[in-house]
C-alpha cells in the first residue's frame, strides 16, 4: 500500500514536469495548427540559458525568469523567420520545417555548450516525511511552479484581451479573422507565451533530470506529444489531464510491469485511448 | 583514395534507402497518409530476414562466430527476403488498422509513438533480437562460396539495383493502375472519393500495407548487406531522412523518392568532408563535437530551404491526363485542398488559407 | 546534382592539397546524438598526443593528422564514417569505435585490414570478436564486472571490516552497459554472494524514483550500478531522497572528477569506483598525465581519457617502428606493429609514453609499452588484461583503496 501512494506520489511529479510543457505546445497548436518538432530545443535552451544565467552570477529564480523571457523572444523570432512565411502553406510543410528546426537548434547547442552533462544548480535537499511515505522536495517545487503557471496561464486566457483572441482564433481563425482580430499579433502572442512557458517547463525537467544536455527537449518530447495527444490536441486543459494521466502511467508501469520499457508505456496508454478515442480524452479543439 | 568502393557502398545505402522513400511515397505522396513511424517496418524486416536466414544454435558457424542469439532457422537467404516483406506488411497492416480511422495530426503522432513502442519492445525482448548487443554475423548470400570479399560489394550492389529496380517497376505499375488512381483519390478529396463509393479506410489500409512490406524488403537488403542486425539503428532518425527524401525527390513521383534518396545520402555524406576543411578542423580543438553539430545545423537548414523554395521536389508528381488534371485542379481550387502533398502542391494552390482545415477532417 | 559533384571534387581537391604528407588517424566515434560525449572525451586526448608526436619531428618527418568519422550513434552512420575514413581519407590505422559502431563497420574494416584500437568498446560482444587488426585498451566488461564483484565479496579489497552481503545490480538498457550484466551476476554467483536481484533500466528517463524504489524493496547494502554519469546521478538522488541507507559500486566510467562534480561531494562520498590502472607506481604517471592534460586543454580528464592515452601512444610508437624497422607506415606495417610494441618479450626495455620509447626505438632497443590503464599486452584476440585500482570517494575526492591485482580474478 506504501508503495502504491509512494508511485502515485511519484507520478504526480512526472506528471507534472510534463504538463507545463505540454500545456505550452498545446497553446501553440491551437493557433498554429501544426505539431511543432522544434518544440522540445525551446525546452533545451530554457534550461541551458538559466545555467548559464547562474554561471553569471545570478540568483537561480532570476535566472529562470530571464531565461523564460529569453525563450519566449527566441519563440517569436524563430517563428518570424521560419514558420510565419509558411503558414498558407498547410500541416505538413509546417511540421517538416520544424524538424529542420529542432536539428539546428539542438546542434546549435551542443557546438556552444558542448556534448557533456552540466549540473543544474539546485543543491542537494533532503525529503520531507510523512508517516512512511516521503515526499522529496523538488517535485513538490515542481507541482507548485505547474500548478501556478497554469493558473496564470488560465486567467490569461480567460481574462485579458490577448487570450480572448488567442481562443477565438483557435476556435475558428476565420470567424476570428472576420471580426478584425489581427491573425498576426495573435499568432507572436502565441509564440511568446509556448515558447516561454517551453523554457519555464525545461528548467523543471532540468531540475527532476539534474543534468542538462543537448539532446534533453529532443527526448523528451515523444512523451510531452503523448500527453498532449491523449488530452486532445489544441486543448490546453486536456493536456493538464493527459500529463497526469501520462506520468502515472509510466511510474505505474515502471513499478508493477517492467522497468525497462520506462517511456514506452506512455505510448502504449496513447495508442490505446487513440483507439478508443480517436480526438483524446477531452476532445480536441482540431 | 579508392572512391570507387567508398561510392559503391553509399550508393548501395542509398538505394536501400530508396526502397524505403519508395514505400513512404506510396503511402504519403499517393495516398496522402502520414505515416511517421516508418522506421517500425525497416526494423520488422531487417529482424525478420536476419533471423530466419541466421545459423542455427549450435551448429558449426554458430559456434565459430561465437554467437550468443536463440534463434536462427539457417533459411535460404530469398526466403527471408520475401518473409521480411510479409512482416513488414503484416506489421503495417497492425498498425495501420490501429489508427487509418484518426486525422492527420494524430495519425502522424500515433504512428511516431507506434514506432517507438515497436523499437522498445525490440530492445527488451532480448531472447528474440539480443537487444542492445546485436547480432553481427548475419549471413551475407553468397560471399566468399561465389563471391570473394574482394569484389563482393560491388556484387551486392548489382543485386540491389536489380531487386530496387524489379520492385520500382511494380510499384509504378501499381500507382498507374486503376487502384493507384483509387489511392490517389484518397489522398486529392476523400469526402468525394467515399461519396463515389471507394471505401477509403481499406484503400488506406492496402497503402500502408505495401508501403510496409516495400519497408521490410529495405530492412531485409540492409541486415544482409552490413552482416549485422542491431535495434541501435532503428531510431527516429530514420524516418525522417525517408521523409526529407521523398520531400526533396518530389513526392507523389516513385522515381523522384528513388532520386531524393540518392541526393540525400550525396548530402549527408559531402557533408562529412567539413571536417577536412583546415580553418574548421582548427576549431574541433576547442569543442571535438563543433564540426559533427555543424554538419546537422546545415542539414536542418537544408530541409528548412527544400520545404519552402522546392515546395515540388526535384521530380514534381506527373500532372495524370490533361482532361483529369483540370478536374482535380477546378477541385482543389473550389476546397482549397492541398490533399496529401501539403508541402507540395500547395505550390499552384496559392490560395489556401483553409487548407489545414481540410486535412483536419477525421 | 552535378554542382554537388564539383563541390565535392573541390573539397577533396584542397584536402588532398592541404594534407599531402600527413599520416592519418581516422576517429571512428560519436560526436552527435546520444552518445556524443564519447568522441568528445576521446578526441582532446588523442590531440594531445599527437601534438606531441609532431613537435618531436613526427613520424620520418611526417606528421600525424586526426580526423573524425562521427557515428552519430547508430549503425549504419558508423559505416558511411568508416567508409570515408578508410575509402577516402585512407586512414592508416582508427581510434575507436564503440561498441554500437562496431557493428556497421566490422566488414569494412576486416575486408580492408585497417588496424584499430578501441579506448571505448568494452563490451562482451569483442572478447573473442577480435581479428588480427582489432586491439583494445579497455579491459572487457567481463573483467571489469568479475573485479567489482570481487571487491564487493572481499572485506580486504573495501578497506572495510565487512564484505556486502545484500548486493543488487542496477544496469541501463543501452549497448555500453549491458554487457557488464551477465558477467556481474556470474561473478557475484562464484564469489557466494548471489545479486538479491537486477534490475534493468530504460535509459536516458528525467527520473528513476520508481526503479529506486523497486531497487530499495531488496534491502540492499550496496547497489551495483552501471549507466551513464547523468543516469548514474539521478538514480543516486532519488535513492538518497528515500532514505537509502547502503553505498554503491561504480564502474570505470563514473570513477572520475568529472562524476564528483556532476554529483555533488555530499551525495558520492563513501561511493566505491574502480579504475584500471598498471601498478602503484602507474598511479603516479595517472597522476601526471592529469596534471599535463589539465595544462593543455584547461579541462579535467574525463571517462576513457586514460585509455585513449595508451591507445594512441600505442599507435604511435608502432607507426614509428614501422617506419624505422620497415621503412613506411602502411595499414599492414602498423597492425604488425602494435604488438611488437606493446607486448612482452626478452630484452624488451618497458616505456611509458611516447617521448621515452622513441628514444629507445631509435637507439635500436625493442619496448614494451606499459601504460596507465595495465601493462597494456595484447592476448589473442586484441584484448588487455588489468589490475584494478579499488578507489573510494573521500572528502569530495577519488582516493584509492586497494589495488586488484590481475591475479585476483582468475
Amino acid at each position: 500500500m506504501t508503495a502504491l501512494l509512494q508511485t502515485l506520489i511519484f507520478g504526480l511529479a512526472t506528471g507534472a514536469v510534463i504538463s507545463l510543457s505540454a500545456v505550452g505546445l498545446s497553446l501553440s497548436y491551437g493557433v498554429t495548427r501544426f505539431i511543432n518538432f522544434s518544440y522540445g530545443e525551446f525546452l533545451t535552451l530554457g534550461a541551458y540559458l538559466t545555467v548559464l544565467g547562474v554561471a553569471f552570477g545570478l540568483s537561480l529564480p532570476l535566472a529562470i525568469v530571464l531565461g523564460m523571457l529569453a525563450v519566449g523572444v527566441a519563440g517569436v523570432v524563430l517563428a518570424r523567420i521560419f514558420f510565419d512565411p509558411l503558414m498558407d502553406r498547410g500541416f505538413l510543410a509546417l511540421l517538416v520545417t520544424s524538424v529542420g528546426l529542432a536539428f539546428v537548434l539542438q546542434n546549435l547547442v551542443r557546438m556552444v555548450a558542448g556534448s557533456n552533462p552540466i549540473r543544474f544548480p539546485l543543491p542537494l535537499m533532503r525529503p520531507w516525511h510523512v508517516g512512511a511515505l516521503f515526499v522529496p522536495k523538488v517535485p513538490v517545487l515542481e507541482v507548485a511552479v505547474a500548478l501556478l503557471a497554469m493558473i496564470v496561464v488560465h486567467l490569461l486566457l480567460t481574462f485579458t484581451r490577448i487570450g480572448k483572441m488567442m481562443r477565438a482564433t483557435s476556435d475558428n481563425p476565420a470567424l476570428a479573422r472576420a471580426s478584425g482580430i489581427s491573425t498576426a499579433r495573435v499568432l507572436a502572442a502565441t509564440w511568446f507565451l509556448s515558447s516561454a512557458i517551453g523554457g519555464l517547463g525545461g528548467v523543471l525537467l532540468a531540475m527532476t533530470q539534474i543534468a542538462v544536455q543537448p539532446v534533453m527537449g529532443w527526448s523528451f518530447l515523444l512523451v510531452v506529444f503523448a500527453a498532449v495527444l491523449l488530452g486532445g490536441i489544441g486543448n490546453p486543459y486536456g493536456a493538464m489531464l493527459g500529463s497526469l494521466v501520462v506520468g502515472l502511467g509510466i511510474e505505474l508501469g515502471t513499478t508493477y510491469i517492467s522497468p525497462d520499457y520506462g517511456h514506452a508505456f506512455a505510448f502504449v496508454i496513447l495508442v490505446l485511448v487513440l483507439l478508443l478515442r480517436p480526438r483524446g480524452i477531452l476532445r480536441g479543439a482540431f | 583514395m579508392a572512391l570507387l568502393p567508398f561510392l559503391v557502398g553509399l550508393t548501395t545505402l542509398a538505394l536501400i534507402y530508396g526502397l524505403l522513400a519508395l514505400g513512404l511515397n506510396l503511402q504519403y505522396g499517393v495516398t496522402g497518409l502520414l505515416n511517421f513511424g516508418h522506421v517500425a517496418f525497416f526494423a520488422v524486416g531487417a529482424f525478420t530476414s536476419a533471423l530466419l536466414t541466421l545459423p542455427p544454435k549450435g551448429s558449426a558457424a554458430y559456434l565459430q562466430a561465437d554467437a550468443h542469439y536463440q534463434i536462427g532457422l539457417g533459411w535460404p537467404v530469398p526466403v527471408g527476403f520475401l518473409l521480411a516483406g510479409v512482416a513488414g506488411g503484416l506489421v503495417a497492416l497492425l498498425i495501420g488498422a490501429t489508427s487509418v480511422r484518426l486525422s492527420s495530426h494524430y495519425l502522424a503522432v500515433a504512428t511516431f509513438a507506434m514506432a517507438e513502442i515497436v523499437r522498445s519492445v525490440l530492445t527488451n525482448e532480448d531472447w528474440l533480437t539480443r537487444g542492445e548487443f546485436g547480432i553481427s554475423n548475419v549471413p551475407q548470400p553468397l560471399k566468399d562460396t561465389v563471391i570473394p570479399a574482394a569484389v563482393y560489394p560491388y556484387a551486392y550492389l548489382a543485386g540491389t539495383v536489380v531487386i530496387v529496380a524489379v520492385l520500382l517497376a511494380l510499384t509504378v505499375r501499381l500507382t498507374e493502375s486503376p487502384y493507384g488512381r483509387a489511392l490517389r483519390s484518397v489522398r486529392d478529396d476523400e469526402l468525394a472519393a467515399r461519396s463515389l463509393g471507394k471505401r477509403t479506410p481499406a484503400l488506406k489500409l492496402g497503402a500502408f500495407a505495401v508501403g510496409g512490406a516495400l519497408a521490410g524488403f529495405a530492412g531485409s537488403l540492409w541486415t544482409h548487406s552490413l552482416g549485422v542486425v542491431h535495434v541501435g539503428q532503428f531510431v527516429p532518425i530514420v524516418t525522417f531522412q525517408v521523409w526529407l527524401a521523398v520531400l526533396m525527390g518530389g513526392s507523389g513521383n516513385a522515381y523522384g523518392a528513388l532520386l531524393g534518396s540518392l541526393v540525400l545520402m550525396t548530402i549527408t555524406q559531402s557533408t562529412r568532408f567539413l571536417g577536412n576543411v583546415p580553418f574548421l578542423d582548427g576549431l574541433t580543438r576547442r569543442n571535438p563535437s563543433f564540426v559533427p553539430s555543424l554538419r546537422f545545423v546545415l542539414i536542418g537548414l537544408l530541409l528548412i530551404a527544400v520545404v519552402r523554395f522546392f515546395p515540388r521536389g526535384i521530380l514534381p508528381e506527373r500532372p495524370r491526363r490533361p482532361r483529369r488534371r483540370a478536374v482535380s485542379a477546378r477541385r482543389r481550387a473550389q476546397t482549397g485542398a492541398s490533399g496529401g502533398s501539403g508541402a507540395t502542391d500547395a505550390a499552384d494552390t496559392p490560395d489556401t488559407p483553409d487548407t489545414v482545415s481540410r486535412e483536419d477532417e477525421p | 546534382m552535378r554542382r554537388v559533384a564539383i563541390l565535392l571534387a573541390a573539397v577533396l581537391t584542397t584536402v588532398a592539397l592541404a594534407q599531402g604528407g600527413a599520416i592519418k588517424v581516422g576517429l571512428l566515434l560519436p560526436f552527435t546524438g546520444q552518445y556524443d560525449w564519447v568522441g568528445a572525451n576521446v578526441q582532446p586526448v588523442a590531440q594531445m598526443i599527437a601534438d606531441q608526436v609532431n613537435q618531436s619531428g613526427g613520424i620520418g618527418g611526417r606528421d600525424i593528422v586526426l580526423t573524425q568519422g562521427d557515428t552519430e550513434g547508430t549503425v549504419d552512420a558508423g559505416f558511411t564514417a568508416a567508409q570515408k575514413l578508410v575509402n577516402v581519407d585512407n586512414v592508416v590505422a582508427l581510434v575507436g569505435p564503440t561498441s554500437l559502431s562496431f557493428s556497421g563497420s566490422k566488414q569494412l574494416i576486416q575486408d580492408t585490414g585497417v588496424p584499430m584500437i578501441s579506448p571505448t568498446a568494452g563490451t562482451t560482444e569483442l572478447d573473442k570478436a577480435g581479428t588480427k587488426y582489432f586491439f583494445r585498451t579497455v579491459p572487457s566488461d567481463s573483467l571489469g564486472g568479475r573485479a567489482i564483484a570481487r571487491a564487493a565479496t572481499d572485506a580486504q579489497y573495501l578497506g572495510r571490516s565487512q564484505a556486502f552481503t545484500s548486493p543488487v545490480l542496477m544496469v541501463a538498457k543501452s549497448p555500453a552497459m549491458v554487457s557488464f550484466e551477465s558477467p556481474l551476476q556470474n561473478a557475484f554467483q562464484s564469489y557466494g554472494t548471489p545479486l538479491k536481484a537486477t534490475l534493468e533500466y530504460a535509459p536516458g528517463k528525467p527520473s528513476y524514483r520508481s526503479e529506486v524504489q523497486d531497487a530499495l524493496s531488496h534491502n540492499p547494502d550496496v547497489i551495483v550500478l552501471v549507466g551513464t554519469p547523468e543516469d548514474s546521478v539521478r538514480i543516486m538522488q532519488a535513492a538518497f531522497q528515500a532514505g537509502y541507507q547502503g553505498t554503491w559500486f561504480v564502474t570505470q566510467d563514473q570513477t572520475n572528477a568529472d562524476f564528483i562534480k556532476l554529483a555533488t561531494p555530499q551525495l558520492a562520498n563513501g561511493i566505491y569506483g574502480l579504475e584500471e590502472v598498471a601498478s602503484p607506481e602507474s598511479a603516479a604517471r595517472n597522476d601526471a598525465f592529469k596534471k599535463q592534460f589539465k595544462t593543455y586543454s584547461g579541462k579535467d580528464v574525463q571517462i576513457f581519457g586514460t585509455n585513449t592515452y595508451d591507445a594512441m601512444n600505442v599507435l604511435a610508437l608502432a607507426m614509428l617502428r614501422a617506419q624505422l624497422k620497415d621503412g613506411q607506415v602502411t595499414r599492414a606495417t602498423v597492425a604488425q606493429n602494435i604488438r611488437a610494441v606493446a607486448d612482452p618479450g626478452a630484452g624488451k626495455v618497458d616505456v611509458t609514453d611516447y617521448a621515452s620509447g622513441k628514444k629507445a626505438l631509435e637507439a635500436g632497443q625493442e619496448i614494451n609499452y606499459q601504460g596507465l590503464v595495465g601493462p597494456v599486452n595484447f592476448d589473442q584476440y586484441g584484448n588487455i588484461t588489468a589490475p584494478f585500482a579499488i578507489r573510494q570517494v573521500k572528502d569530495g575526492a577519488w582516493t584509492d583503496v586497494t589495488i586488484l591485482p590481475a591475479s585476483a580474478l582468475q
